[in-house]
């Protein structure tokens, strides 16, 4: 019974669990950033926005998790290379018409109208579905996002309409992708069994009945896969290792040139300001406006005393009634004042002399 | 004590209110002696007649520090004309109340405008507070003395009335013509644009005006970056108007199809999250115009033939393939863009099909799982 709960049945190698850790962080992060660039106009979005400092950066950090989604799907080709020519393993993960068949039975077992459960292999077709998912869904976004990231370069070749087109598949995808992952992957791998595969790498035989009933019964019956012998597989790798050196290069290299191949749909030349003239008087104003000087007439003052004076003897007559604020003469008619100054030798006069010489014949009511 | 002191305040307040009344009264007195025609309310100190006993005679010149000669003849027929006829001289020159007048700290006529306009904020307290943060006010404060000052566009002594919403007997360009007595360049292309045209030719009010972008008071600075992030929203307030646009046939998707394209977008979120973030992200005057703007129909060769020298202005690589990435202001079509529309049309049926596929197989297995859990139980207890 003990033996029966112990996680013993290898499913996946500690480099498939760190490719599945990378994958799983950058397809979080890319979808994180992505989604909240899809749906920018809403206020949350915003608001995570903001948080990553605004949406030059949200991109930045969304083209370096790409990076790193591509460094995985590279490293898990090599992965796959080696499975397939190195150790020659059985390409179990391929689709076969028993997946199709195993999929109805499982409906009907599941609705009660068979007795007769499906007989799982390895890879079962809810693990398969999702495996080819993220394969179709990685290639997919990666020839999108390339027309994203380089829209000049690849309407060089392909017509204009391709980059929006690009941008509607890359975001439809995205929201695919997100909502099969939480949907089918945490139901079979977090809710139905919380399935801790891929943090040992190993399963009970009480899951495998479960989940692979057909793997159980073949390493049962000890159709197990044996390892090359040593010298085979090195005869082997001096073939392979070559070639998935030189894969890693150019697609290392590919992805760089990838990164770099233009800079102005990213990075685009400093807008060239136009500074209209908004100053553009239609009359020049008064501050630009230099009026000619005049030669500065006879005050009229100085021409009513003379007027003035000839009538009463010397002294002039005052015009206007002497009441309230007029009653002080000095206030207008200093000595210094521009209208109707008093003569110098006036200086020391005061108010209430004035009438003594100045008589208010001249007033008018 | 405290019951005392309640009692004087309150026989206090009485005569206070009491004096307020007699005051209120003898005031209502007054206005009702002072005849309309004509002459002017007594001011505080000194009457308009005493300032115009001087002031209205003719030829009447001050010599100013910076060499003008400025007339300081009042027309009396002007100023009893003006929005201002009833008001008195010192309202606004308040620093003269005797004769001689004192010193004005100004060298130029221009600074005494700018120095006279200050005091329109003793009476018109919240334009002058509205006008602080305004483009011509920031230029005054920073020395350019050009910057229009309260007189430039309301005059001085022929105070003239300019708003439309107030006095809607003034001609519909009555705010323009103001503005372009300085801004003459910028008016002489906007008269010619589709909107000036339209304002200026058929006197059609749904077109704006100058002061629709740039309010008269508190006018921002056009040429921040806060402003131009904010421009797509301005141009939107009627674009996006669907009853507004509807009696031209104009596209109401103007702005949205701008804001869920790469440019949109981001000049959206830079508005939101960095306000005053430089960006050369193309606004909508950067194809359509500023105050040149013509009209963006569908087959206007003008706009078409504009996109490709604009997008070269930041990609300088694009070619005439890349210009034709921006599918227009209209949502896409079969005709206009097939294949957008045929992979919007793709995931529209494979995203509700294939999640529905994933519920109901997850349904059907996980009703069968507790099924089988619940028998497995049954058997073990028995």
């Amino acid at each position: 019974m003990t033996t029966q709960h112990q996680p013993h049945y290898i499913r996946f190698w500690p480099s498939d669990r760190i490719l599945h850790f990378l994958l799983g962080i950058s397809f979080t992060v890319l979808a994180f950033t992505g989604l909240i660039q899809k749906y920018a106009d809403h206020g949350i979005a915003v608001w995570f926005i903001r948080l990553m400092g605004g949406i030059e950066q949200t991109r930045v950090f969304h083209h370096m998790f790409a990076v790193l989604l591509i460094l995985v799907s590279i490293v898990h080709l090599v992965q796959v290379g080696n499975r397939l020519f190195v150790q020659r393993k059985s390409m179990s993960m391929l689709p076969t018409l028993k997946d199709f068949t195993d999929f109805f039975t499982a409906v009907k077992y599941n609705l009660g109208i068979s007795k007769k459960k499906p007989n799982f292999p390895r890879f079962n077709f809810m693990e398969k579905l999702e495996y080819w998912a993220v394969v179709w869904g990685t290639a997919l976004m990666t020839i999108t996002g390339y027309a994203l990231w380089n829209p000049i370069l690849v309407t060089r070749f392909l017509p204009g309409e391709v980059v929006p087109a690009a941008k509607i598949a890359h975001g439809m995808e995205a929201l695919l992708a997100v909502l099969s992952i939480i949907t089918w992957h945490f139901y079979f791998v977090h809710l139905r069994v919380f399935n801790k595969s891929m943090l040992h790498g190993a399963i009970s035989e009480e899951e495998m009945a479960d989940e692979h009933p057909l793997e159980l019964e073949q390493i049962k019956q000890g159709k197990i896969w044996q390892p090359p012998a040593p010298d085979v597989r090195y005869r082997r790798l001096k073939l392979y290792a070559p070639l998935a050196w030189l894969f890693v290069l150019v697609s290392v290299l590919g992805t760089w040139r990838w990164l770099t191949a233009e800079k102005t749909a990213i990075t685009t030349v400093p807008r060239t300001v136009v500074q209209e003239e908004a100053y553009q008087p239609v009359l020049p104003t008064p501050a630009a406006l230099q009026l000619t000087p005049v030669v500065r007439p006879t005050p009229l003052s100085q021409l009513r005393i003379a007027d003035l004076s000839k009538q009463s003897g010397g002294a002039s007559l005052i015009t206007h009634p002497i009441d309230g604020e007029r009653a002080q003469c000095a206030t207008c008619h200093d000595v210094n004042s521009q209208i109707d100054p008093a003569p110098m030798d006036h200086a020391d006069y005061k108010d209430d002399t004035c009438l003594t010489c100045h008589s208010l014949e001249g007033a008018t009511p | 004590m405290i019951r005392q002191t309640s009692h004087n305040h309150r026989i206090f307040s009485a005569v206070i209110m009491a004096l307020a009344w007699l005051l209120l009264l003898s005031n209502s007195a007054l206005a009702q002696q002072t005849p309309p025609t004509g002459s002017l309310p007594p001011a505080s100190s000194v009457d308009n007649a005493t300032c115009l006993n001087c002031h209205q005679q003719a030829g009447l010149m001050m010599t100013l520090p910076s060499g003008e000669v400025m007339a300081v003849t009042v027309d009396n027929t002007v100023l009893a004309h003006s929005m201002h006829a009833e008001e008195s001289c010192q309202d606004c020159h308040s620093d003269i109340s005797s004769y001689p007048h004192g010193t004005i700290p100004v060298n130029s006529y221009r600074e005494l405008q700018i120095y006279y306009s200050q005091s329109c904020a003793d009476c018109h307290d919240e334009q002058a507070m509205e006008q602080v943060e305004s483009v011509h006010a920031q230029l005054q404060a920073g020395g350019v003395q050009e910057a229009a000052v309260c007189a430039d566009c309301h005059g001085a002594h022929n105070t003239q009335a300019i708003d439309r919403e107030k006095h809607p007997e003034l001609p519909l360009t009555a705010t323009a013509q103001i503005c372009q007595q300085c801004h003459s360049g910028i008016y002489n292309q906007f008269e010619q644009s589709v909107h000036g045209k339209a304002l200026t030719a058929d006197a059609n009010s749904d077109v704006p005006t100058c002061t629709t972008c740039h309010p008269a008071h508190s006018a921002d600075d056009p040429r921040t970056q806060a402003f131009r992030l904010t421009s797509p929203e301005l141009c939107a307030t009627c674009h996006a108007d669907k009853t507004l646009m509807a009696q031209y046939e104009i596209s109401t998707q103007v702005f949205d199809t701008y804001v869920a394209d790469f440019h949109g977008a981001t000049v959206m979120l830079f508005e939101k999250t960095h306000p005053d973030q430089a960006t050369n992200k193309a606004v909508c005057t950067d194809c359509h115009g500023v105050h040149n703007i013509t009209p963006a129909t569908r087959d206007n060769q003008q706009i078409k033939d504009n996109i490709l020298p604009r997008c070269r202005e930041c990609h300088p690589d694009a070619t005439d393939n890349f210009a034709n990435s921006w599918l227009g202001h209209y949502a896409p079509n079969f005709e206009t863009a097939p294949m957008v529309t045929a992979i919007t049309w793709f995931y529209r049926i494979l995203i509700p099909a294939l999640v529905a596929f994933f519920l109901i197989y997850i349904a059907l297995d996980y009703y069968r799982h507790r099924m089988d859990a619940r028998h497995n139980r049954k058997e073990v207890q028995a």
